[in-house]
């Protein structure tokens, strides 16, 4: 039984798995309305927008860092090609203006954070000021609605092989970037930068470079989603995208991602991203106060890591014992 | 000569002391405003300026605390939309005296401020997880608790005079002088009591203050405690000045009183910040807010030249501390 | 030679302050304090002293709160105490100055000597005010002898120097009529001056009936000094004496018994082929060296086929040049070449790309990485050869991990276990696996041997020697004198910055001098003062 617990606690994302499933059963047993396909796949279409940030947070907080700025940046960059379809750019060239202005603000992030060597936590707290008041500067100077092009609607409403293109898309993203950490030599480095820096550092690692590169890779991810959002809404108000910040890291540490660096799931992340747009929408439809979600989201961060910290410790513990018998016979081999 | 390079080195020092070069900034920009608007520089448009920022300047200094003691408080603003929510239900739903209805706001916040500290050393979960996530949840207790409908029918005379919204002779008003009793009470404990060094030697390395035998899970419970009771004084005296209270009331005014904290010198890395700097601090950001305001820029250019000014402050620090790093290595 | 262990003689005496029983500490991987007993008397100077990594540190900490013991039991006056934290400590009448800074460097130093002691003033000391007047008065004394100004004790510990800091320090510990007071190893960095006046204040301390437990590695100072010297080593008591008895060559052999026998047989068994060997063409220049600290012009060479030591007592620089090397710190000036190629290092990565590899010390903060199994740590620091389109091979990951389990003899249960899960030797055997599979010029050694067990540091310098017979070079950057001198071809000897001077090695060594003439010409280059 413990076994089986230390066990299950070490799958990556499984218990997190398994919270969805209860949450999808529970939901759907007080209104079965809910499981039926075409609700589904709202749901899994409006988690979309969390789930791409909360993978560029997964990176973020695995290579040590943080990056509080993602929300505003995802509603910049969602209005930067709003306002540039109603200058009638081409919808391509609105997509990379889009794309290129959060790219942007996760270099300026990073160079301020490596460049300069301050806190992640104060330059993204700032960057999220600058880009939420570049908004609403945006919305001032122009209405950003009623200029969508075909291809800018079909990025949200299309479909690929029958279904939506968000869920392909972010099916391949989330595939993608569990790969890129999990399988390859940038992975490695920024779990080794986040699990300790100095340990990185000296094995000859370049710290730095691997923290600019995931914070660019953050805003770019931003930029991604806040284009696909504006593109569901066809609109962008000026308060797009506040306290999207928090439903990220809420998903990447519900995951499995730890706060402290050096550990992070990409499936993990996108499955709580999933579990809590499943909640929101639940809530919805069951009549409960919508509210509520909030209340969720901050209770579910605390949990979450309180639970982390439980289960780390557990896992050690009853991994100790059986180490500390393997162990002295490693220590008590002869040395020659 | 040599009283020359003691002058400088002097002055040096006397500019490098947190919230000196901010007052600095605050001076010229306030010399400059005067030729680009002639209202800037009369009493009656700094009377504004105080009576706006005596709330942000006690939450930036609460903020400062927290800072010097190596944490951060992000629930300030929420807490203060509690509080202030709790007394207008009191008095309007249940009928509660305001005094006692104004003790329990504000003993509200400084429980939620206790629960912040508890949270975050009982359980060891990082200030800021634990502040932002207690952010979301009591915002949304907020929300739950209210449906997003303001509660009103709870305002009074002797109430809009506590919030500031009547003013006193020469246009003072109540809040400006609570700010000014519970700065002062501050920096006077932060000058003469040990709590100061205590809280300092937690912030700047808490393995060294547990040598010293200094109980550190009781300084962050109390700065928490504190961070929470200021937002409760806050939101009570803002409730009083806005006559309903709204479920998104002070929103966002934690990343103000964090930006006023910075920006007066303290130190997010813990064991530095000052009170004055802090109450400096804030004091610039409503000015910027005020000259925002009378040069007709729109308003939606404010949270832009926020979000700027931390930013070019923090950059400007840091590579300044560089600079003088370098150049004090030499001298050495 | 075999010292017989020298059963501590006080213990039973009533007038023991504090007595020691079967002391135990671990630690993951090792034993630090393995059943050590000992007493000290009120009113005695009680040195102890051991090799890096004997357990002295674990010992005070244990008796100052900061661990708590694992077995055996600590007495005062006869009673057992439970010592849970620093306060306890405090309370039982020990204070501490710590080999590391323990000051808080925004604080004043009079808030920096009574933190956490603060004398409260009669009105309004409830709310916790303090009485300035009165601390200052308490301790105005002991800056006079110490001959530290009082002005200063209102600025900030930042702003004041190094030599100050320290005095700050011990000031901080003697402002308390505690009954026993802990100097760990207090005299680093400090003049021949300011020790005799250190030494002044432990007389005084002894006369007025207070213990004094004195951790040090200047041994020659013990027979004056000490009344009683414990020695340990590797955990595990070796013996106390008198210390009128402590003669420095008494202590040595004590303090590292077989472990010198071990190493001198060992540098004597490759004495022949290390005399005789040719080194081969210059590997590593480097010119003009210096930094933004006290490092500068520094200029050597290291040719295939040699190991360059670099030594010199605490603050000398050692690590700061090794570190400057691999770009991990920052150079102002000065120039490094590889096979005679100048190649511009600023950062880590350059290193490596150039192939010079590294062995970094504090293996536990600096060189392991925790949660990576023992085949990731193996392989991070050359991970593009383990990858395709930046793919990681995982096979090949393991093979070439278990390929250095062999070959270095790496004993874990499988190269997939966590490597925190090892004991000391074993991590840093992966470490120098790490650099190994580099495939480098060069490697440089920061404390090869730090936190090891003597089985495990044999098998460290055959590692060493071995890298070396297949045509690499090293540089060691070693604070054990012998291992230093014995794994070594030549030693540049540190001091403030600068290089003294230079030695043989003790197998390279061509006149044949023993260990301990080269130890003491090595004493003498590196702590000789009035150079600068």
């Amino acid at each position: 039984m413990q076994a089986l617990l230390v066990r299950l606690l070490r799958i990556e994302g499984a218990s997190i798995t398994l919270i969805l499933l209860l949450a999808v059963a529970i939901f759907g047993s007080l209104n079965p309305a809910f499981l039926g396909p075409e609700n589904l796949a709202a749901i899994a279409v409006q988690s979309m927008f969390v789930l791409i940030i909360a993978v560029g947070m997964s990176f973020v907080l695995t290579s040590g860092g943080i990056d509080l700025s993602v929300g505003a940046v995802l509603g910049l960059s969602g209005g930067v090609t709003m306002f540039l379809l109603t200058l009638s750019v081409p919808t391509v060239l609105a997509v990379v203006g889009g794309l290129v202005v959060g790219t942007g603000f996760g270099l300026l992030n990073g160079l301020l954070v490596t460049g300069l060597g301050l806190s992640d936590f104060i330059v993204t707290l700032a960057t999220m000021g600058v880009a939420g008041g570049l908004l609403q500067i945006l919305a001032y100077l122009r209405p950003l609605r009623g200029a969508e092009t075909d291809a800018f609607t079909w990025l949200s409403y299309g479909e690929v092989f029958g279904a939506p293109f968000p869920i392909v898309f972010g099916f391949l993203l989330v595939l993608a970037c569990a790969a890129l950490l999990n399988a390859t030599v940038f992975g490695r480095r920024v779990q080794a930068s986040g699990m300790s820096p100095a340990g990185a550092n000296f094995a000859g690692i370049d710290v730095r470079n691997v923290r600019l590169m995931v914070f660019a890779l953050s805003g770019f991810l931003a930029a991604v989603s806040g284009i696909l959002l504006a593109a569901r809404l066809a609109s962008v108000q000026p308060a797009l995208g506040q306290g999207y910040e928090l439903q990220a890291i809420a998903a990447a540490v519900l995951g499995g991602t730890s706060l402290a660096g050096g550990r992070g799931t990409i499936v993990g992340t996108a499955v709580a991203a999933l579990l809590l747009g499943t909640i929101n929408a639940g809530l919805q439809i069951s009549g409960v106060d919508p509210t509520w979600y909030q209340v969720f989201v901050g209770g579910s961060i605390l949990a979450a890591v309180a639970f982390h910290q439980w289960s780390e410790r557990y896992v050690d513990a009853n991994a100790l014992s059986d180490a500390a018998s393997a162990g002295s016979e490693i220590s008590s081999n002869p040395t020659h | 000569m040599e009283t020359s390079t003691a002058f400088t080195d002097r002055l040096g020092a006397v500019l490098n002391r947190p919230g000196v070069g901010i007052a600095v900034f605050l001076v010229l920009v306030s010399i400059a405003m005067s030729f680009v608007s002639p209202f800037f520089l009369t009493w009656l448009n700094w009377a504004n300026i105080l009576n706006q920022s005596a709330f942000l300047i006690l939450l930036a200094v609460g903020m400062t605390v927290v800072l010097i003691g190596g944490g951060i408080d992000l629930s300030v603003g929420a807490i203060a939309a509690l509080s202030g929510g709790v007394v207008a239900w009191l008095v309007s739903a249940i009928g509660f005296p305001l005094p006692l209805a104004l003790l329990c706001g504000i003993l509200a916040g400084t429980l939620l401020g206790l629960l912040n500290g508890l949270i975050i050393t009982r359980l060891g979960i990082p200030d800021f997880v634990t502040t932002l996530a207690t952010l979301a949840l009591i915002r949304g207790i907020l929300l739950v608790w209210t449906q997003g409908v303001p509660i009103i029918g709870y305002s009074s005379n002797g109430y809009m005079m506590l919030g500031g919204l009547r003013r006193l002779p020469y246009g003072l008003t109540v809040p400006e002088f609570i700010t000014a009793f519970l700065v002062i009470a501050g920096i006077l404990i932060m000058r003469f009591s040990r709590v100061s060094s205590h809280l300092r030697a937690v912030g700047e390395n808490p393995e060294i203050a547990r040598l010293s035998g200094v109980n550190i899970t009781r300084i962050k419970l109390a700065s928490y405690a504190l961070s929470g009771f200021l937002a409760g004084v806050v939101g009570v005296l803002l409730a009083g000045r806005l006559g309903t209270v709204q479920p998104n009331m002070a929103a966002g005014m934690e990343i103000q009183a964090l930006a006023a904290a910075i920006i007066g010198g303290a130190a997010l890395s813990g064991g530095r910040g000052s009170l004055v700097g802090a109450a400096i601090g804030a004091l610039t950001l409503v000015v910027i807010q005020n000259v925002i305001n009378l040069t007709g820029i729109p308003p939606v250019f404010e949270t832009f030249v926020i979000g700027s000014v931390i930013l070019v402050v923090i950059t400007f620090d840091r590579v300044s501390g560089i600079v003088s790093g370098r150049r004090a290595q030499v001298a050495g | 030679m075999k010292i017989e262990p020298v059963e501590a003689t006080h213990t039973a005496l009533p007038e023991s302050l504090l007595q020691i029983g079967g002391l135990l500490k671990r630690f993951p991987g090792t034993i630090a304090v393995n059943n050590v007993s000992f007493a000290i008397r009120s009113g005695t100077i009680h040195a102890l002293v051991g090799e890096n990594g004997a357990g002295k540190s674990t010992i005070i900490k244990m008796l100052s709160g900061v661990y708590r013991p694992d077995g055996g039991e600590i007495r005062i006056k006869g009673q057992p105490v439970d010592i849970t934290s620093p306060h306890v400590a405090q309370e039982c009448g020990i204070s501490t100055v710590y080999q590391e800074r323990t000051l808080i460097a925004n604080l004043s130093a009079l808030d920096n000597i009574f933190l956490g002691r603060e004398i409260l003033a009669r009105i309004g000391g409830t709310l916790g005010l303090t009485d300035r007047q009165a601390m200052r008065s308490a301790v105005v004394e002991l800056c006079r002898d110490f001959e530290f100004d009082p002005k200063l004790l209102s600025r900030p510990v930042e702003e004041l120097s190094a030599l100050s800091r320290q005095i700050v320090e011990i000031i901080k510990a003697l402002a308390f009529r505690s009954e026993l007071i802990i100097l760990d190893e207090p005299n680093g960095g400090l003049s021949i001056h300011e020790r005799q006046v250190l030494f002044a204040q432990m007389r005084r301390l002894r006369g007025r009936g207070t213990a004094v437990l004195w951790v040090t590695h200047q041994l020659e100072e013990l027979a004056g000094m000490a009344d009683e010297v414990t020695v340990l080593r590797d955990g595990k008591l070796v013996g106390t004496i008198d210390g009128a008895e402590a003669r420095t060559d008494r202590v040595v052999r004590m303090m590292v018994g077989r472990d010198v026998e071990t190493i001198e047989s060992f540098v004597t068994g490759a004495k022949g082929s290390a005399a005789i060997k040719e080194h081969g063409k210059v590997v590593l220049r480097v010119e003009g060296l210096s930094d933004d600290t006290d490092l500068r012009d520094l200029a050597f060479t290291l040719r295939r086929g040699e190991v360059l030591g670099i030594g010199g007592l605490q603050g000398a620089g050692c690590s700061r040049i090794v570190e400057t090397i691999i770009g991990a710190r920052r150079m102002t000036s000065g120039r490094v070449l590889l096979d005679e190629k100048p190649r511009r290092i600023r950062s880590t990565r350059h290193a490596f790309a150039a192939g010079i590899a590294y062995v970094p010390n504090e293996r536990k903060s600096r060189g392991i990485l925790p949660t990576f199994s023992i085949a990731q740590n193996i392989s991070v620091s050359s991970l593009p050869a383990f990858a395709r389109m930046g793919f990681i091979d995982r096979k090949k990951e393991a093979s070439t991990a278990r390929g250095f389990f062999d070959a270095l003899g790496i004993r874990a249960r499988s190269v997939g276990d966590q490597i925190v899960r090892l004991s000391g030797g074993n991590q840093q055997k992966a470490i120098i696996a790490r650099a190994l599979a580099a495939k480098p010029k060069v490697i440089i050694f920061n404390e090869p041997t730090e936190g090891v067990d003597v089985g495990a540091k044999i098998e460290i310098y055959r590692l060493i020697r071995d890298y070396i017979a297949s045509g690499g070079a090293a540089i060691v950057k070693s604070s054990e004198l012998v291992e230093l001198l014995g794994l070594s071809d030549r030693v540049l000897v540190m001091k403030t910055g600068r290089i003294v001077g230079e030695l043989p090695g003790l197998g390279a060594d061509q006149d044949h001098e023993s260990a301990t003439r080269l130890e003491e010409k090595f004493m003498s280059l590196a702590a000789a003062s009035g150079v600068n």
